[in-house]
């Protein structure tokens, strides 16, 4: 069964175009000329029930707009969506008691108050009886592990803290659908991994179908089963995170910091991005190269003072996507 | 007989079903209330700092009508003696004093796009911004008047007050901070159209300031300056409430209440009316 049907949704915005000076300001007054933008350009997808589906671009790419259009906040300007058989624009409020929504960069929390306030205004919200509510709240805080700062005020939580908050207030009333916008945007390592831990779970004990943007491809390939790139508006590429990872996130990036002074460091399947007296930035292509046996050279090479690896950037898979029909590679 | 005690039953019940569901639907706006409520409670410091304003400007207006009467020699100035005169003035202020700046708030989230993540929860925006911005008036209101009051009787000395004009000031008051709430919420959505919605509300306050019987009680202003202000809400925020406090007319209480009436549905339907084409044109920033 499917939780969301897209069929042809588009959506075109305008925006205004000024000339400069003070002459242009005049003329957009008495004859204003609109551009048109195409945010989102006659997308079609299914997702599942029970389904964790990456949703995935760089910005601008219309990730954020197709989040708006199924959770009811945007008209399309073309085509059809069923977000669990309701129409989001249409059944904007019933549809809303039914799904979650988590947008990274804006809080649903009070911000002067705990997060238990919240929890409590939220559940009125949502119409959600007292005894259950209760039970929800309860097994949310244990499994979100917030006990220890329910009571103090969001402005005194650290971002980590602050995200698992946001995700529990956005299950209270159990929604299908969980909408996540860059839920792990701005955290750090620690924090990201608890946070998308705690969204597998969820997915694991409940079912909860979740649609998720991110720019971290980290986020995709631990969540996520399948994943739709977008670009431009259009999908680029609808297929399993297994085969993207294979074809397209086939490198590591490697940085570290070393007591001595590094000089012409080489090393098969290993590229060198930035070299300087102290430091070197790698790219290993993990195709040719194990990251262990990359990871086990430098340590017995060099005495390392820091060392960070992390994957591509988000838009050079997808630059690589767009370059494997002109006979490219992954990066 | 068991026929009639079970459709009896049966009526209860469904009752019950129906109470329960109304108690869901508009609890959760004396929830959105209550956190409101909280939420100000951290700002109760700001809030008694700003009486120290309104003692500032009772006691230079309380010096000017001072002058104005001896200068005079009347006892009476537009109906009202000179300890009227201070608790008038202090009403106006009690309720000028208590309005929360919602027009702001409102004109910022339409900027910055998050009147369209509000749309995502199943909650009037305006009901929800209304109840938020009434705990706040209220609890404004109450430590104005409490306070106001201790000022005015310092100044000017006491007044005859019946408990009518105490009982029938407060939900004035409550209701000419609505008929506020309304054209501010209006001001504050014009950011869907316009770039700067604070010209609009400069406008509007001066206006409230001159017809609203804020400076002086409108019996004292020009005829044609009164006429004006007779078809413009102004007069039932500020002056009708203030006026029955300092001189309570049996006769004021109908038309006021009558006339408050008749702007809060006016005016709630072209708030209704601008939302909705506000909410047409959203085009959040980004995606």
């Amino acid at each position: 069964m499917n939780s969301i049907v897209v069929e042809g949704l588009g959506k075109t915005f305008k925006a205004k175009v000024k000339e400069p000076g003070l002459l242009g300001s005049c003329r957009s007054i008495i004859n204003p000329i609109y551009r048109e933008v195409h945010a989102v350009a006659g997308i079609d997808f299914k997702v599942d029930s029970g389904e964790m589906l990456a949703f995935i671009g760089p910005n601008g790419a219309g990730k954020s707009t197709t989040i708006k259009i199924l959770t009811g906040i945007l008209h399309p300007s073309a085509g059809q969506a069923r977000v669990l058989d309701f129409i989001p624009w249409k059944d904007r409020y019933k549809m809303s008691f039914h799904i979650g929504a988590v947008f990274g960069q804006r809080s649903q929390l009070w911000y002067h108050l705990p997060p238990l306030d919240t929890f409590d205004l939220l559940a009125r919200i949502y119409e959600i009886p007292a005894a259950d509510f209760r039970k929800r709240r309860d097994e949310l805080i244990e499994r979100f592990d917030l006990g220890e700062f329910q009571k103090t005020p969001v402005r005194k939580l650290s971002l980590g803290q602050r995200m698992r908050c946001e995700v529990a207030a956005s299950l209270l009333h159990r929604p299908e659908v969980l909408f996540l916008d860059e839920p792990t945007i701005g955290l750090d390592v620690v924090a990201k991994q608890k946070i998308r831990d705690l969204i597998a779970e969820m997915n694991k004990a409940e079912g909860t179908t979740v649609f998720l943007t991110s720019h971290d491809t980290s986020d995709i390939e631990k969540l996520c089963k399948r994943a739709i790139v977008i670009n431009h508006g259009t999908i680029v590429l609808d297929t399993r995170v297994s085969r993207l990872k294979r074809d397209y996130i086939a490198s590591k990036i490697v940085e570290l910091r070393v007591t001595a002074e590094v000089s012409n460091f080489s090393y098969p399947g290993v590229t060198v991005l930035k070299s300087s007296n102290y430091g070197l930035k790698l790219e290993v292509d993990t195709k040719v190269q194990s990251i262990e046996r990359v990871l086990a050279h430098l340590m017995n090479d060099y005495q390392v003072v820091d060392i960070t690896i992390s994957d591509p950037p988000l838009e050079q898979v997808i630059s690589a996507i767009y370059s494997e029909g002109t006979g490219g590679r992954g990066v | 007989m068991t026929e009639r005690m079970a459709g009896h039953t049966t009526g209860n019940t469904t009752g019950r079903m129906i109470n329960k569901s109304l108690h869901l639907r508009f609890g959760k706006y004396t929830a959105i209330g209550r956190i409101s409520f909280l939420t100000n409670m951290a700002y109760i410091a700001e809030l008694l700092w700003r009486t120290v304003f309104m003692a500032l400007i009772i006691f230079i207006f309380s010096q000017l009508w001072a002058v104005i009467y001896s200068g005079t020699g009347a006892l009476v100035l537009g109906g009202l003696t000179y300890q009227q005169m201070i608790w008038y003035l202090v009403m106006t202020e009690t309720i000028a004093l208590a309005r929360p700046r919602i027009d702001a708030l409102i004109d910022q989230e339409v900027k910055n796009g998050d009147v369209a993540y509000r749309l995502s929860k199943p909650y009037s925006y305006l009901l929800y911004h209304y109840v938020s911005y009434m705990a706040e008036a209220v609890m404004r209101l109450v430590i104005n008047f409490a306070i106001g009051s201790i000022i005015a009787y310092l100044t000017a000395g006491g007044i005859q007050v019946s408990l009518s004009a105490i009982l029938l000031f407060l939900p004035a008051a409550l209701v000419g901070l609505s008929i506020e709430f309304l054209v501010r919420a209006c001001i504050g959505l014009g950011a869907f159209w316009v770039e700067d919605t604070e010209s609009f509300l400069n406008l509007y306050e001066k206006a409230l300031f001159i017809l609203g019987g804020m400076l002086i009680p409108l019996e004292l202003l020009p005829e044609t300056f009164r006429r004006i202000s007779a078809v413009l809400p102004m007069n039932f925020v500020l002056y009708r409430p203030a006026r029955l406090f300092a001189a309570f007319d049996v006769q004021a209480v109908w038309s006021m209440f009558g006339g408050q009436a008749v702007w809060l549905l006016l005016l709630a339907a072209l708030c209704a009316v601008v939302y909705r084409a506000g909410v047409k044109r959203i085009n959040v920033n980004g995606g």
